[in-house]
């Protein structure tokens, strides 16, 4: 074998020794490099790869492999597959897809995710350059694989923050902005557009922004807290629809600086408030509405917390207890300090009641103001319970009666003095018959002694030869008469009801009886009497035969001259009473003496017309009246007369 | 007296008192003629007459049937001028309420009030205070 070191020629020896040891030592400083390169490569954080595409396996992988993989490189480098089945399955495609580049000598770059030794899943980035020979073969690729996990994971983070925000920002029911110090909005979301009637952002920022606020001072109001406060948060705003409407806000704001231009911005978040403040008017409303309507009804309400035990007043309820809004939310031991001591009880029970059947109606009690006045007042009261069925509270109105208690006691008063007046009344009526019984009966004395000593003048003086004196003794007889008449009417009229009693009374017998009685003056003035079935009453029986006589007499006395009476005589069932009538064909009454015929003494023609003391129609009045019933008249002047009177079924 | 009363109507339903009112009236020679009617109606009737006669004096009674002596006046009131006359009505009366005399004294129309019976006295006081110049 040929060895150039044991070469014969020295000088050929000792110059391939020199080579030799050149050699030796390129050799070593290759290796030198070598090392250095390849301790550099393990250094940095990338993974440097040589793969040999003709046995299609690693041929060097840098040690960087098993902090980016998790496998050493001598891993790599027994398994020949092991490079591909760490791409995880999803993105295999996308470095197979990228060969033809790299057949076509065609650096490619490209990112996959691969599976971990340990399981997790990292996102690499590659840079592949292929090797190709002179006949266009790719027998060998050099990549650089970094693990870009770290890088991604922000990336994707960063993203989606972004995202969020660009999210929050459109799809935010609250109204986002930006406005500027010239006052135009520079930026702003949907919501606060539509919030103001505007379809789209754009049309919303071209309006400045002092014409969003309903009051023209509005935005000047606005930049004057800003720039007091720096921000502000749930700052009260009325701004405007682009209706004209008053939209209310609460939003929170605040200024911000440019740090390049130093140019402020005002950013906020609104929200539409005003369905809550709309709702709050009404509430407002309805509360003033129940406080007037308290006031105009006397009346206020409470509640009572039993669980609390505090007692809550309404400003009507504080009116009537007479208590300042101090008051309104009291202990209930205080409240019924100031209860009147004798109603308590009574309240007590009243409490036990409402607690058993949940209600209480129309609980009258007395309150003490502070004012040491005494209020009637009446309660209304229901319990409340909570799901479990426990009573939690009680609520009720409250009216004041105090005034109606008041005049409820004088209307008793004056009832009493009324009952005490009517007593006395007829005492006072019995007395006053009492007196026209004795007067009249001792009236009849002097006149029968007027009467006696006349007829004895007249026997003396004898009347035949002076006319004059006979005239006079007949004026004097006559009036003697008229006395006696007067003096016996009234003695019978204050008789009526006095000795007689209540028993039944047929009205038919009486009827009868009476006719018998007048039977001369009945044929004398061809009178006839048409009575129907009468009824069976309960009265006085003399007076009661006295009235149907003094009528029937009445209507004979009073007939027309030439046309016989006619007299119909009935009785109607009402109600409680018997309706009887007397109709008479006479002469009948004018309209204007209707009342005055029942009266006592008055009379309606001279005593030659018709002879009479006018009590008759009195007495009937009497009488009827003695039976708890009326007397009236209906009458056509010159064709007739009808009589009514009521009788009560059951008297007394 | 230097001149008579043309007439005196007397108005009462009772007529004993128009018999002696008149008896006093007559025996005083006072009047040419004494008128009697026996109510209101009638006396209206007697004023109405075609030639209005004009009493100059009318003894007046309170209590009568039908139309008494308030609601004479009434329609009295309501007379023609030449009906009413010159006529000085004295209220004539038994009443012994003092609400009908100062009832009376309310009214106008009436000029005296006398209870009954008619005296010559009382007749002379009255022809004295109303007629002066002819008494």
């Amino acid at each position: 074998m040929y060895n150039p070191l044991l070469s014969e020629n020295p000088v050929e020896a000792e110059k391939l020794q020199a080579e030799n040891k050149m050699l030796r030592e390129e050799i070593a400083a290759l290796k030198r490099t070598d090392k250095e390169l390849r301790d550099l490569f393990e250094d940095i954080s990338e993974v440097l790869y040589t793969i040999d595409m003709i046995a299609f396996k690693p041929i060097y992988m840098s040690s960087v492999c098993e902090k980016v993989y998790g496998y050493e490189a001598s891993e790599f480098i027994a398994d020949p597959y092991l490079w591909r089945n760490v791409i995880h399955p999803d993105d295999q495609h996308i470095p197979e897809k990228q060969l033809k580049d790299l057949y076509a000598g065609l650096q490619i770059f490209n990112r996959y995710r691969i599976i971990h030794k340990d399981g997790s899943i990292r996102w690499v980035e590659n840079k592949i350059i292929p090797k190709v020979d002179q006949n266009g073969v790719l027998y060998r690729i050099d990549g650089v694989t970094s693990d870009i996990t770290q890088a991604k994971k922000t990336e994707a983070e960063l993203l989606e923050t972004g995202l969020r925000y660009q999210i929050l920002f459109e799809q935010n029911l609250a109204g986002i902005y930006r406005s500027n110090h010239e006052g135009r909005v520079l930026d702003c979301n949907l919501a606060f557009a539509n919030m103001l009637g505007y379809d789209s952002t754009a049309s919303f920022k071209e309006i400045k922004a002092a014409e969003h606020y309903f009051h023209l001072t509005g935005r000047q109001k606005f930049l004057a807290d800003i720039h007091a406060h720096q921000n502000m948060d749930n700052y009260d705003v009325m701004l405007k629809h682009k209706n004209g409407s008053i939209v209310h806000v609460i939003e929170n704001v605040f200024i911000s600086t440019d740090p390049n231009t130093g140019e402020k911005y005002y950013d906020g978040i609104v929200i539409d408030v005003t369905k809550k403040r709309i709702a709050e008017q009404v509430l407002e409303q309805s509360r003033k509405r129940l406080e007037d309507a308290e006031l105009l009804g006397d009346m206020g309400h409470w509640h009572w917390d039993l669980t609390t035990n505090r007692f809550h007043s309404s400003t009507g309820n504080l009116r009537l207890l007479g208590l300042d809004p101090g008051s309104s939310n009291e202990s209930i031991e205080k409240m019924f300090e100031k209860v009147f001591p004798e109603d308590l009880p009574m309240i007590n029970q009243a409490i036990t009641t409402i607690m058993e059947t949940g209600q209480i109606e129309n609980l009258q009690f007395r309150f003490i103001r502070p004012d040491g006045s005494i209020r009637h007042l009446v309660t209304t009261s229901k319990l409340t319970k909570n799901e479990k069925g426990e009573p939690i509270s009680m609520f009720g109105i409250n009216f004041d009666i105090t005034r109606i208690k008041l005049t409820e006691d004088k209307l008793h008063q004056s009832e009493t003095s009324l009952e005490a007046k009517n007593a006395e009344l007829q005492l006072k009526n019995k007395e006053l018959e009492q007196f026209a019984y004795i007067t009249s009966h001792d009236l009849q004395e002097p006149i029968r002694t007027v009467a006696s000593f006349a007829e004895l003048l007249q026997e003396q003086l004898g009347t035949d030869n002076d006319p004059a004196t006979k005239k006079y003794f007949d004026f004097i007889f006559s009036s003697i008469d008229r006395m006696k008449k007067l003096i016996s009417d009234l003695l019978d009229y204050s008789r009526i009801g006095r000795k007689t009693s209540v028993q039944e009374v047929d009205c038919n017998t009486i009827l009868n009886e009476v006719i018998a009685d007048l039977g001369a003056a009945i044929t004398e003035s061809g009178t006839q009497i048409q009575a129907s079935a009468l009824p069976l009453i309960n009265g006085h029986p003399t007076e009661i035969k006295q009235l149907f006589q003094n009528l029937i007499m009445n209507a004979i006395k009073f007939r027309k001259k030439d046309i016989a009476p006619v007299i119909q005589i009935s009785a109607d069932k009402k109600a409680d009473a018997w309706v009887f009538s007397v109709k008479d064909n006479g002469i009948g009454i004018e309209p204007q003496h209707r009342d005055r015929v029942f009266v006592i003494f008055q009379r309606l023609h001279t005593r030659t017309e018709y002879e009479g003391t006018g009590i008759g129609l009195a007495h009937c009045k009497k009488i009827v009246e003695l039976h708890g019933g009326n007397i009236w008249l209906e009458s056509e002047f010159g064709t007739g007369t009808i009589f009514l009177f009521t009788l009560k079924n059951q008297y007394p | 007296m230097k001149q008579k009363l043309n007439c005196v109507l007397l108005i009462d339903d009772d007529e004993p008192t128009n018999y002696f009112s008149r008896m006093i009236l007559e025996r005083c020679e006072c009047t040419e003629k004494v008128a009697l009617t026996q109510g209101g109606e009638a006396a209206l009737r007697y004023l109405e007459a075609p030639t209005p006669p004009c009493p100059e004096l009318i003894f007046l009674d309170i209590n009568m049937p039908a139309m008494n002596g308030w609601e004479f006046l009434d329609k009295y009131r309501e007379l023609d001028d030449v009906q009413k006359g010159k006529i000085v009505i004295v209220m004539l009366t038994t009443s012994l309420n003092p609400d009908d005399k100062d009832k009376a004294a309310g009214i106008p129309e009436i000029s005296g009030f006398a209870s009954k019976p008619l005296t010559p006295k009382k007749l002379t006081e009255i022809l004295l205070k109303h007629f002066p110049e002819r008494f």
